[in-house]
């Protein structure tokens, strides 16, 4: 990295570079009509929120790809009391508005705004007079917004024109409103595009694959000798650097929790391998600038070449917990048996964390409930019919039962899905300017993704009731009740043998129990139809739920005490001393991964030394192009010291820029909250 | 009775032997190197370790230990081949656990074959892996070894051990038949001082040191340099006189010395030895060696 970009970089981690951010008062300065749409109420904040940007339009010293946000908060787009009467009426997912998606980054840029935005007058034409008021309302809205968002470029440019920065000018008369010419042209029409799609309020938006989309710009460029290899890793860094810039305003459950992922490698519409020059710059960009953002995801197969998948785990041994990895030879089909088009399935990437989704056609909501394995086994286990059982196996199957009753009680709750529509998130999308709808009424795929919690802490405890009350008979299902009830205050001896029951990911005893689980999971959603005509994934991601669910049920039978946590996402139990990562690998792609494709990746914790020396990295590309050759779906692969981590609790400021793989995303250590942090603790005490 | 005692079984295994390995970390040594790394190693017997850093003061284990005392105290730590392991399985935070575990050589072999797919080289450049015993001391487990091992050959599974080279003729000529690839530490040249820093003569591991370079077999020595013990210039000499022309000999690694690894001694109830001053491996060993590398570690 040049000096040019470390002093940005620095700037940016010490967020210097927003001095002027302004706090707005948005109430005060937004005249809300009662009467609004829907739409036309998101276009009014849009509009606000773009000319107060366009207002403060600044390039700081060094910056060539620019926006940089000015205004620290979005106004809301409704009242308290209107936002209540609304979801008494429906349900609202987290903030109520498209999210979890990448839109149509190739599609956009090859049009340019104002080819957008034409064919969505024409469309508007088309709709007046076919007295569709709705696609009216819709298309207005949408056209405003892109009039706003090309205000703020022009905006930019005059700035630029100021400073005597006439190429960024330059650059800046020509996208996002025309397709680009360059490489550079087209990262500062992506930035302004993700840029003004967080304006907009569609969070946990990622850049989809950017290796795909801008390889064409970056090829003209290098055939016609304007830029060298060197120069667009260059381009890209920056171009990195700037998803860091704003992000301390993108915050989701926890800071870092921002769904700026990017996807990496993978096929073409035909299924040949498209990994090209970018995806190896992109890994090297990102080793390059250390920092959370962007999270990058590589799509693999088990024929990914070793080159590559060590280019990759350079990001590991540098403890940035991404690459996340997910494999193609799983997830393709994964997403056809689900009903997708298989080549809308070739071109698939993450919605945040690891949710699969289709850029540019997908409004799915990938996150939508989520399923708590331990509540379920906990559930059976105080059952009548539990008493009934004659033996292991008779138990075991009450838990289809209670699948199949969980997936009903969420599909009753979510009769009525709605969402706020985001005018123009839909204009950057395949679809809704054609058929005059916003996304949020539908888009090609509408399916809901349930995560399923606490899956190992499940197998656990059910193969410790197996051996405890069925094999060894050592203990009743009553004792079991009483000493979960009672934090096994009374019976340590209970607690010893719990703890000692086999293990998954430790002990293949607990193998055919996760492999049945799994299985049943999927099938209690398997042919359910959803409220918004799609229908419902399985996954086996946590998300934050790993945090919140154990609180709901006391101790469970697996010796976990009452409070401590899950592990995150699909990975052993904390506290089970694995040999390492390769059986770790066997026991959690035993199941047929296929059928949970709503995502969720296995999660491995490696101690630092083990990179000490250069050889490890190859090694570790080996491991990881084995996990795909075993029929896994999605890894994670988290670098950390228990000691390092310890002593960041202590001495936070020692530690600004020590970065964890959290659930899905990779954050800085010190800016966790404490049951978080303690959590990847726990995870990192294993490895000593 | 061919039941090893093992304390770790360590999948991917990146510096213990070529490519990815499975190493089996046996329990027991007869060498007392006061720099010693892996101190757990050194009782042949299972013993619960404490780690007071993780200790919540609960009292759990206390409340399970046969051993407790009047007052409820669990002993900080304990030994001996009837260690019940209840305080382990009843602490919440790991802060006890057992050191030290039985396996059977059928079992160990098929925890190993887990990575089989691993061991076989990826493309023609890489090295192909493997299990290797380690420990404590091989040697001193040889019918388990060699048991092991057999079964290893069987499946078509490299082999190797890491061995001080301290023991009987016929338990050395066992291993030599054993494994694919010996990695002898040679600790020091000279026996009185082999004797005053490891607690034994060095004079068998000589010996089995000649009778290793007669057998024919591929080897490695590793010398790990440890400052003021083995790095004075006369010392790198009479290495550099010991390994010179020695046929089979493909490498020798020089392993570096590090005064904060004395980590685990607290584990066992044991004081660290007295750190001693950390600088850099002499070049002289690579100058007056052959085929001598520095290992990071």
């Amino acid at each position: 990295m040049n000096d040019r970009l470390t002093a940005l970089r620095e700037k940016t981690r010490a967020l210097k570079h927003d001095p002027d951010r302004v706090e707005i008062d948005w109430p005060a300065s937004l005249a809300l009509d009662p009467a609004d749409s829907r739409c036309a109420r998101a276009a009014r904040c849009f509009c606000a929120v773009l000319a107060e940007e366009a207002r403060r339009a600044r390039i700081l010293p060094g910056e060539r790809i620019v926006l940089t946000r000015g205004v620290k908060n979005l106004p809301r787009r409704y009242t308290e009391a209107e936002t209540a009467r609304m979801r008494e009426d429906a349900y609202f997912h987290e903030l109520g508005v498209v999210f979890n998606l990448t839109v149509d980054y190739p599609r956009a840029l090859s049009m340019g705004l104002d080819a957008i935005r034409a064919e969505a007058l024409a469309r508007r034409a088309a709709a007046e007079s076919l007295r569709d008021a709705e696609g009216v309302d819709f298309l207005d809205a949408a056209i405003s917004e892109l009039d706003a968002v090309l205000a703020l470029a022009d905006a930019y440019r005059a700035e630029a024109l100021r400073l005597g920065e006439t190429e960024i000018a330059e650059r800046l008369g020509r996208v996002p409103r025309r397709p680009p010419r360059t490489f550079a042209e087209a990262l500062q029409a992506v930035r302004i595009l993700h840029f003004c799609l967080w304006c907009e309020g569609t969070y946990h938006n990622g850049v989809g694959r950017i290796d795909q989309y801008l390889m064409p710009y970056l090829q003209a460029d290098l055939d016609a000798g304007r830029l060298t290899e060197e120069d667009a890793l260059e381009w890209l860094t920056e171009f990195f650097l700037t998803f860091n810039r704003d992000s301390g305003l993108y915050v989701g459950v926890q800071q870092g929790d921002n769904g700026q992922s990017l996807m990496l490698g993978g096929c073409d519409a035909k299924g040949r391998d498209a990994s090209n020059l970018l995806t190896r710059l992109a890994l090297k960009a990102s080793g390059e600038l250390k920092l959370i953002d962007p999270k990058i995801n590589l799509r693999i197969t088990k024929e990914t070449p070793l080159d590559l998948l060590e280019e990759a785990a350079q990001l590991t041994r540098l403890g940035l917990g991404f690459p996340q990895y997910a494999n193609d030879d799983v997830v393709i089909p994964g997403l056809v048996d689900l009903g997708y088009d298989l080549e809308d399935a070739r071109d698939y990437t993450v919605a945040a964390c690891w949710e699969f989704v289709i850029p540019g056609v997908g409004m799915d909501i990938p996150n939508i409930d989520a399923v708590s394995f331990p509540a379920a086994v906990d559930a059976i286990l105080r059952s009548d019919e539990a008493k009934a059982a004659p033996d292991f196996d008779a138990f075991f199957a009450l838990m289809r039962g209670r699948l199949s009753a969980e997936a009903d009680r969420i599909e009753k709750r979510l009769t009525r899905v709605d969402m706020l529509p985001c005018p123009f998130t839909s204009s950057l999308c395949r679809g809704p300017v054609a058929a005059a709808r916003d996304l949020s009424a539908g888009g090609k795929y509408n399916n809901f993704g349930i995560h399923g919690t606490g899956f190992a802490p499940a197998v656990d405890s059910l193969a410790a009731i197996r051996k405890l009350v069925y094999e060894e008979r050592s203990a009743s299902l009553g004792e079991l009740i009483r000493a979960v009830d009672t934090d096994f205050a009374d019976n340590a001896p209970l607690l010893a043998k719990a703890r000692r029951a086999p293990k998954l990911g430790l002990d293949p005893e607990a193998d055919d129990i996760s492999a049945a689980l799994l299985k049943w999971f999927a099938d209690s959603w398997a042919g359910r139809k959803n409220c918004r005509g799609g229908i419902f994934r399985a996954g086996t991601g946590s998300a934050m739920y790993y945090v919140r669910h154990p609180l709901e049920i006391p101790a469970s039978c697996d010796g976990r005490l009452r409070g401590e946590p899950f592990p995150a996402n699909y990975a052993p139990s904390l506290g089970v001393a694995v040999k390492g990562p390769i059986s770790v690998i066997n026991a959690f792609t035993k199941p047929d991964l296929r059928r949970v494709v709503n995502g969720g990746p296995l999660t491995i914790e490696l101690h630092d030394s083990l990179f000490r020396s250069p050889e490890a990295v190859r090694k570790t590309a080996r491991m990881v192009r084995w996990f795909a050759e075993r029929g896994g779906h999605q890894l994670q692969l988290n670098t950390i010291n228990r000691d390092t981590l310890v002593d960041a609790q202590k001495r936070p400021e020692l530690y600004r820029h020590l970065i964890v793989r959290v659930w899905g995303w990779s954050g800085y250590f010190v800016e966790l909250d404490a049951p978080y942090q303690n959590q990847i603790i726990k995870r990192a005490e294993m490895l000593l | 009775m061919t039941a090893g005692l093992l304390f770790e079984i360590r999948e991917f295994s990146l510096y213990d032997g070529p490519g990815i390995r499975t190493t089996l970390f046996l329990k027991g040594c007869p060498l007392r190197c006061r720099w010693c790394h892996n101190p757990e190693g050194l009782d042949p017997r299972p013993q619960m370790i404490y780690a007071e850093s993780t200790c919540s003061s609960c009292g759990a284990c206390a409340a399970v230990c046969p051993r407790a005392e009047a007052g409820g105290q669990t002993p900080r730590v304990c030994s001996g081949d009837d260690v019940c392991g209840a305080c382990a399985g009843a602490c919440p935070s790991n802060a006890r656990r057992q050191c030290g575990f039985r396996i059977e050589p059928e079992d160990a072999v098929r925890a190993i074959l887990e990575s089989r797919d691993l061991f076989n080289p990826a493309s023609p450049g890489d090295e192909r892996g493997g299990a290797t015993f380690s420990g404590g001391e091989p040697l001193a487990q040889i019918d388990f070894v060699e048991e092991t091992a057999r079964l290893l050959r069987g499946e078509g599974v490299h082999t190797a051990a890491e061995t001080c080279g301290y023991a009987s003729e016929a338990a050395w000529r066992r291993l030599l038949g054993a494994v694919d690839l010996i990695m002898l530490d040679l600790k020091h040249t000279d026996p009185s001082e082999h004797l005053k820093y490891t607690g034994v003569s060095n004079e068998p591991i000589l010996r089995n040191f000649d009778i290793l370079k007669r057998s024919g077999k591929e080897y490695i020595v590793r010398i790990p340099v440890v400052p003021t013990v083995n790095d004075a210039p006369d010392t790198i000499r009479a290495y550099a006189r010991l390994l010179n022309g020695a046929p089979g000999l493909t490498r020798v690694d020089l392993l570096p010395y590090h005064a904060a690894s004395g980590g685990k001694y607290a584990l066992l109830g044991l004081d660290p030895p007295a750190p001693l001053p950390e600088r850099p491996i002499p070049d002289e060993f690579l100058n007056l060696i052959p085929r001598a590398r520095k290992i990071v570690s």
